[in-house]
């Protein structure tokens, strides 16, 4: 091969190899982030998006809950220090008009409380076309983003149409998207134009060696001509004048103004009644052969009801025990295990009752969404919440916190 | 076989007026290097220092971005100045690498923050340093002394950050009822176009108790960076000597 081939081939290969690559981000690498912060954090549920589709200005509002774990790994800041209600999108291809939690406003940080669940609402306006995947998500300070489950969300339209229009206190109606840019570009550019006056004043002249051989030979001093310092009196004058000039003339337009504003809160939990219904682990063991987190509990029910197991909900993902609980249909279907949610024995456990019950948590997803990683974390817990129904319908949330063993043939699973 | 003879070597300039010519080039391809390795060296240390407050019109407070801006940014000014000025007896460094900045800002944020990440130029405009080395430049030529230069220039340097941003800012200052919570626009702007990695709580400004000493930091936070700018002008005069010295050499290499 000639050295030429060989340079082409070289420069070439990369391209080709770029060009072959996705061209858009497929998600957020929610699946990157290490599993105890998933696993054992934040607990997202009930989330709901108003649409899948929505035009340039149009409204999608997502809706839903999430539990902060009470059991919060140690090692990880958490919500009780300050933390903020984002959303995973791309940027600002959407814009956030307002959100909520437990119906306080979250344009500014919060503090939250650990063991407590919180009933959020974002609301966004659709700005630039394209398809999305959409998450609630919570910044942590010192913890960083914990990403609630996506959904993708297209927006249509022309960008052009997009408008933000604001009342402000004062009474003026503007459209944030635009506004206040003249008068920026306008500033620079006038700043612009006399640096460039100062600069075409010195660069008219012959500049560096002519003036390097006069500064050698000890005439710098002649260098700086009468008429240089009179330019450099008329530059200075004119930036000063036209510096104070333009405080003084902004000052007059806008008398009222506010500071940037920073603001905290303490938020309470919901007021959930109380699940009375207990669940210990006895053990749990992730079956690495056959992708199953399988689950041996002992479940105390203290209410009045009898109870039966319907869901465990662990990042992100849903497991449904089909026989009791039927998936929303407009809900991301990557996020609900196929297998559902084996539970033996699958009866109602009566009031008053404790029972043994084997749970298994079967998917390839705690392969795909890395959640296995697990094994090479130094911490290996999970968590999750188990979700009871009884015979009317009625929901109780019970958190789970348990260490978690892997197993890694086969052999174990039979004897499991 | 003899070898063909050589034409003997010409000098390539050969008059007085080939010589200005030639100079006048090498002052063009200078000029137009310099504003390119200016342009992105000065707006990486912009990057790296002053940061989210010249990204964002939420981060531009009273208190940080006034006084934290003039303060780093002199730096560069300063070192390069002691070179043109020392070695050339050139006013201009400061307000050349003022302008430098300005247009490489200018093309991050149209090309890159708004061009790709979708967020409107009037949330990310960039502040302008430009009159600060117009000051600064002028005020060598008239006294004909860093160290008078330092203490005005120094002080004017802030001063002016202040006179020619403010004005900026001010626009999005106006006062904004967002479901019962007061907020600027420029709030608004940081809430609405929405940032996954700088939360709200990240944001470092006006924290303090410093309007114990007055409605509003400003003019404490311009005389401070003011106060600070002369040092540092001073402090970095003295690195630009060290660049033009031989016997730092090694250090030059380092």
């Amino acid at each position: 091969m000639s050295v030429r081939l060989k340079i082409v081939t070289i420069a070439v290969l990369p391209l080709l190899f770029v060009l072959r690559l996705p061209t858009g981000a497929l998600a957020h690498g929610e699946r990157a982030q290490e599993p105890s912060l998933r696993l054992s954090t934040i607990q997202w549920y009930d989330t709901k998006w108003s649409t899948d589709h929505v035009a340039v200005n149009g409204e999608l509002t997502v809706t839903g809950r999430f539990h902060i774990m009470e059991n919060w790994p140690l090692e990880i800041a958490s919500p009780a220090g300050l933390t903020f209600l984002n959303v995973g999108v791309p940027g600002p291809v959407f814009i956030r008009t307002a959100t909520s939690i437990n119906g306080v406003n979250g344009v500014s940080s919060m503090s939250l409380a650990l063991g407590q669940d919180y009933e959020y609402r974002i609301v966004l306006k659709g700005r630039v076309p394209g398809r999305y995947h959409v998450h609630p998500m919570l910044d942590v300070r010192d913890t960083g983003p914990i990403l609630g489950p996506g959904k993708w969300v297209s927006i249509a339209g022309d960008p052009a149409a997009f408008r933000d229009p604001i009342v402000t206190l004062t009474g003026q109606h503007l459209d944030l998207s635009r506004y206040g840019l003249g008068a920026i570009v306008g500033w620079h550019v006038v700043w612009i134009a006399i640096a460039l006056l100062w600069l075409g004043y010195w660069l008219r002249k012959p500049l560096l060696m002519p003036r390097y051989e006069a500064v050698v030979a000890g005439e710098g001093d002649r260098l700086i001509t009468r008429t240089d310092r009179i330019a450099a009196a008329v530059i200075l004058a004119i930036t000063l004048i036209v510096a104070v000039g333009e405080t003084a003339y902004t000052s007059m337009v806008f008398p009222v103004t506010v500071p940037l504003q920073s603001n905290q809160t303490m938020v309470p939990g919901l007021d959930l009644p109380p699940a009375h219904i207990t669940v210990r682990a006895e053990q749990v063991r992730y079956l690495v052969p056959g992708r199953t987190v399988q689950f041996r509990l002992r479940v105390t029910n203290q209410g009045s009801k009898p109870i039966r197991f319907g869901e465990f909900t662990t990042a992100n993902l849903r497991f449904l025990n089909n026989a009791v609980v039927a998936p929303e249909l407009d809900y991301p279907p990557e996020l609900i295990a196929p297998a559902g949610l084996v539970v033996e024995p699958d009866e109602p456990i009566a009031p008053g009752e404790t029972e043994e019950v084997y749970v298994e948590a079967t998917s390839t997803v705690w392969e795909t969404d890395r959640l296995t990683a697990l094994m090479s974390d130094p911490t290996n817990r999970i968590g999750g919440l188990f979700m009871f129904y009884t015979p009317d319908h009625e929901r109780s949330l019970v958190e789970f916190s348990s260490a978690i063993v892997p197993a890694f043939t086969q052999q174990a699973r039979s004897s499991g | 076989m003899t070898a063909a003879p050589r034409a003997r070597s010409q000098p390539a300039i050969s008059s007085p007026e080939e010589r200005a010519r030639a100079y006048r080039w090498f002052d063009l391809v200078v000029a137009v290097l310099l504003f390119f390795l200016f342009m992105a060296l000065y707006h990486v240390i912009t990057i790296l220092t002053v940061g989210d407050w010249d990204f964002w019109s939420d981060w531009k407070d009273s208190r940080w971005w006034l006084s934290f801006t003039p303060i780093v940014q002199i730096a560069m000014p300063a070192a390069i100045t002691y070179i043109f000025w020392s070695k050339f007896r050139l006013p201009f460094a400061a307000t050349f690498l003022t302008l430098c900045l300005v247009a490489a800002e200018w093309i991050n944020r149209v090309a890159n923050m708004h061009g790709w990440a979708y967020f409107p130029l009037n949330f990310v405009w960039p502040a302008t340093l430009i009159p600060c080395g117009l000051a600064l430049d002028t005020t060598l030529v008239l006294t004909d002394s860093f160290l008078f230069t330092a203490i005005a220039g120094g002080m004017l340097w802030a001063v002016l950050f202040y006179l020619a941003n403010w004005p900026l800012i001010t626009h999005f200052l106006l006062p904004v009822n967002v479901n019962g919570v007061l907020m600027s626009l420029a709030d608004l702007q940081g809430f609405h176009y929405i940032r996954t990695g700088t939360p709200e709580y990240i944001r470092i400004i006006n924290r303090g108790t410093l309007r114990t000493f007055g409605q509003d930091p400003i003019y404490l936070s311009i005389a401070f960076a003011g106060f600070i700018s002369m040092v540092v002008y001073m402090l970095f005069l003295g690195v630009g000597w060290i660049f033009t010295r031989s016997q730092f050499s090694w250090l030059k290499r380092l």
